[in-house]
């Protein structure tokens, strides 16, 4: 068996062995669970954080208005005045055809 | 600046919908055939400058241009405001469309208060126009974010406190906005000064 073998198969008693006790300790100690819990908890929170404010992002880069929504609403704003201008014009022509 | 949904209670939005109406049929009934085209393209003008972004410091700020537009238009500057920020509510989704009688009398009275201002203290000197043109745009400004804190002390918020975060956050473009109507109003007396005497009280029909 060389070095390399032995010391493979040492290490994994090693491990088989010690993995048990840690369970032990930590199903035995539960504040030091619970500190593990709260701290895991924490990573979470933060990433989620991370991720809701990445989504509002993405949200406003989606609601910003482009080209389109400037000039339609420019279009809309002067074909009202048009309108408005029209129904004056017409009332104009009204009375000066009524008044000859 | 702007109230979203849900935040006013439904009376309080309502009775905003309701004196809008009112304002906006007195404004109607007010603007003068011949104005329209100015109207449009103050109109215009005010729906678009919610999109010019100026950087201020570590963060940047809009302009709201209601004093410019009250001193231009007077009285028809409540139209103009109420088509913009219709137009800014659906397709920018500035605000809310519950809330757009809220956003209307937030913007459409100081609006209407720069125009009787201007209309009454522009005198006809060159400067004295330019600084009541600059008076009204920062002034209309402050007006405004004081009854953004009115309208939300409605709807239980702190009027002090939200005062003093609306006029704290608008100090940048109270001046910005005052710099701008003074560069305007300086540039239309030079080019085109009868567009600035606009008849407040009275109806000037031939």
């Amino acid at each position: 068996m060389t070095i390399f073998c032995r010391f493979v198969l040492l290490t994994l008693t090693f491990f088989c062995l010690a993995t048990p006790v840690l369970a032990l300790e930590s199903a035995l100690d539960p504040a030091a669970r619970i500190s593990e819990l709260e701290t895991q908890n924490k990573k979470l929170h933060h990433q989620l954080r991370l991720a809701r404010r990445q989504l509002a992002e993405t949200r406003n880069v989606a609601q910003e208005p482009g080209w389109q929504q400037v000039f339609g609403g420019v279009g809309v704003i002067f074909g009202l005045c048009g309108i408005g201008m029209m129904i004056s014009a017409r009332k104009q022509q009204k009375n000066s055809s009524s008044k000859d | 600046m702007h109230i979203s949904d849900g935040v006013l209670p439904t009376t309080i939005a309502l009775g905003c919908y309701a004196a809008s109406a009112v304002i906006c049929t007195w404004s109607v009934k007010r603007t003068r055939s011949e104005d329209l085209p100015k109207v449009a393209v103050l109109t215009a003008a005010f729906f678009v400058a919610s999109l010019v972004h100026l950087p201020f410091g570590p963060t940047s700020v809009h302009l709201l241009i209601p004093g410019l537009v009250g001193a231009l238009l007077g009285p028809s500057a409540f139209l103009a405001i109420a088509l913009g920020l219709l137009l800014q509510c659906l397709l920018f989704q500035f605000g809310g469309l519950t809330a757009l009688g809220a956003n209307l009398l937030m913007m459409g009275l100081p609006a209407l208060l720069a125009g009787l201002v201007f209309y009454r203290f522009k005198g006809t000197g060159r400067k004295q126009r330019i600084w009541v043109g600059a008076l009204c745009g920062g002034g209309a400004t402050i007006f405004s974010a004081l009854l953004l804190a009115m309208l939300l002390a409605t709807g239980g918020e702190d009027f002090y406190g939200v005062a003093k975060l609306a006029l704290g956050a608008h100090i940048p473009v109270v001046l910005i906005e005052a710099g701008v109507s003074a560069m305007i109003v300086s540039f239309l007396l030079k080019v085109k000064p009868e567009i600035l005497d606009i008849p407040f009280m009275m109806k000037e029909k031939p």
